[in-house]
This record gives C-alpha cells, sequence and structure tokens, in this order.
C-alpha cells in the first residue's frame, strides 16, 4: 500500500461517524486519530503520520501499553502510541 | 493523628517558580483544615540572574532556592520550608531523595531527570512529578511506586532521549557552558506545564491518577493524558 493511500485512511474521525472493524487509534503528543489501519504495520503507519506530526525518527512505538518493533501488524481495536520525547527545558 | 508530608521541589526556574506558590497555597489551605505537616525542600544551585526575570519571579539576586524559600515561608507561615542551594549530583542525591517523598522535577536538562528517576527506582515508597517544555508545548511524567512496585513507570521508560541523555546537569557544566544562550522558553509554556504537574499531584492526592504522562500544546489548546503502566511481570524484571 503507498503512503498516499495510508494518509487517505488517516483522517481525524468526525463526530456521528460510524466506526468501521478495523479501527485503530494513534497518539503523538497531544493528537489522536482513529482510523482503518488494522493489517498496516508500526512503520506503514510512522511513515504515512511522520510529515503530518512531524513525528521524531527517536519516537518510540508502543502497542497497548507495550514497547514494539516497526514491522509489527495493527489489530483492530488497538491503540498505537508514537512517544513524543520529553520536553527539555524548564 | 495528622500525617506530614515531605515534599522535594528540584529545579526553581520557570516552571518551578510558577509552580511553587500555588503548591504552597493549596498545601497551607488543607493543613488547616487536616493537621498535616508540610515540609518542602527547594533546591537549585543555580542564581537568580535580572536576565530571568521574564520567566521567573524572585524578589532578589541570589541562590534560587534559598530566595525562594525564605519569599513562601513569609507568604505561607504555617508550612515549613528548607532551602538547598546545591544541583543535583551523584554525591548528594541519595540524601535529596528518599523514600516517602513526593518529588516535583523541575529542571531543565535530561541528565538530571534520569539521575533522579533511577534514585526513585531504587525507592519503595515514592511520588515523582517530573515536568519539561520546549517552546510551545511539554510534558508531565508521574512515576509512582508503592510497596516496593512500580503504579507507573520509570521517567526512561519510553523516553530514550531521558534514558541516554546527550546534555549534561548543570553541575558537569563548565562557566562557559552555563553562561551559554539556552534555547528560548516562553513563560505560558512554563505556567501549563507547572499547571499540569499540579494537577497530577491533586489527582494522585486524591487517588484519582489516571495516567503516568500527559502532553500539553498551549497553541493547539490541548492536553493529552496517557497511561504508563508496568505489564506483567514487569515489576519482576
Amino acid at each position: 500500500m503507498s503512503d498516499a493511500q495510508v494518509k487517505g485512511t488517516t483522517r481525524t474521525k468526525v463526530a456521528g461517524q460510524s466506526k468501521t472493524q478495523n479501527q485503530v487509534r494513534v497518539l503523538y503528543g497531544v493528537h489522536s486519530l482513529e482510523a482503518d489501519l488494522a493489517g498496516r504495520t508500526v512503520a506503514d503507519v510512522r511513515q504515512a503520520l511522520r510529515q503530518a506530526l512531524n513525528i521524531s525518527p527517536q519516537a518510540v512505538a508502543v502497542v497497548d501499553g507495550r514497547e514494539v518493533e516497526e514491522g509489527v501488524i495493527l489489530l483492530a481495536g488497538q491503540q498505537l502510541e508514537f512517544v513524543r520525547l520529553a520536553g527539555e527545558k524548564g | 493523628m495528622p500525617g506530614r508530608i515531605d515534599i522535594k521541589l528540584i529545579g526553581i526556574g520557570g516552571i518551578g517558580c510558577a509552580l511553587a506558590p500555588f503548591l504552597a497555597r493549596y498545601l497551607q489551605s488543607e493543613r488547616q483544615l487536616t493537621g498535616e505537616e508540610v515540609r518542602i525542600t527547594l533546591v537549585d544551585g543555580d542564581a537568580f540572574e535580572s536576565k530571568n526575570a521574564a520567566r521567573q519571579s524572585f524578589e532578589s539576586i541570589g541562590n534560587k532556592a534559598k530566595v525562594k524559600a525564605s519569599e513562601l515561608a513569609l507568604g505561607f507561615p504555617d508550612l515549613s520550608f528548607r532551602a538547598i542551594p546545591e544541583f543535583v549530583t551523584a554525591a548528594n542525591l541519595s540524601d535529596l531523595v528518599k523514600a516517602g517523598d513526593l518529588v516535583f522535577l523541575a529542571v531543565d536538562n535530561h541528565a538530571t531527570r534520569r539521575a533522579v528517576s533511577r534514585r526513585c527506582e531504587e525507592l519503595s515508597e515514592v511520588v515523582l512529578i517530573s515536568g519539561g517544555n520546549d517552546f510551545t508545548d511539554g510534558n508531565v511524567q508521574i512515576y509512582v511506586r508503592q510497596g516496593d512496585r512500580d503504579i507507573t513507570l520509570p521517567l526512561t521508560r519510553f523516553h530514550p532521549e531521558i534514558a541516554d541523555p546527550k546534555d549534561k546537569s548543570p553541575a558537569e557544566m563548565s562557566c562557559e557552558e552555563l553562561a551559554a544562550d539556552a534555547a528560548p522558553q516562553l513563560l505560558f509554556t512554563n505556567l501549563g506545564v507547572a499547571c499540569a504537574m499540579l494537577n497530577a499531584f491533586y489527582a494522585w492526592r486524591s487517588g484519582r491518577l489516571r495516567y503516568g504522562e500527559v502532553y500539553v500544546d498551549i497553541v493547539e489548546g490541548r492536553a493529552q493524558p496517557v497511561a504508563r503502566a508496568p505489564r506483567d511481570g514487569e515489576n519482576d524484571l
């Protein structure tokens, strides 16, 4: 699947829109979205959202609270978080 | 019998200055209701300089921990304040952070975050609330240990930039490095992160803490809490 096709599936869900059976929730910092991403790999999603969300290459991928490799295939109902780097200053 | 709470506030910069008076005001009013004894220890080896005045409030020039502790003692006479005018180092860390402490960590470098988080991992009971920011966004991490077990995750877990920091703690810096201009910061972001740290403190204190990290972005106008619980068996590693 091309990047453009993956991007096309990652629009933020509009209120009232019905969920499909392939929904995965993606988090990065304050951003979150739900999209039909079941069956895609973590690497697919990172690549598709990298520019739109400015995801750091260092950001660890976490699925349902567990750190995962980039090749992991996402399942419906899972939550994928790319852990945004901590703020450094204070 | 009223209890006692021992709070350490490490780092009295933009976030620490914003957090301290509201924390003290809340705890003083609680003390009047419950009689709980409160001791707040402020820790910072840095001195306030006029160039910091855009984001930091001190009534006089001098060591930040000493000046702020004196100010707070005048404003909140029911609480006990102590100043430690030192940066966190390997040598003083075990004296600074002890079992049973509630630590607010508001420093400006990941090296100190790693050191304090590692120290907390050694303790049976501790709450560590750490905040940091970039220009218009930031995050707060809450690391809770109870009964020798992690309730939430240490600061280093999922954060390689803290686990393997590229920066130095101020105690390791030369005078030239300390004097160099740091990345610009925004007062409102410091305020947003300080507020998120206090919110986390209140949620923990009232037994309703449901997250281990929260992201804040003042331009987006959003905060996003995220759970950070150990997985099965992770406490046994």
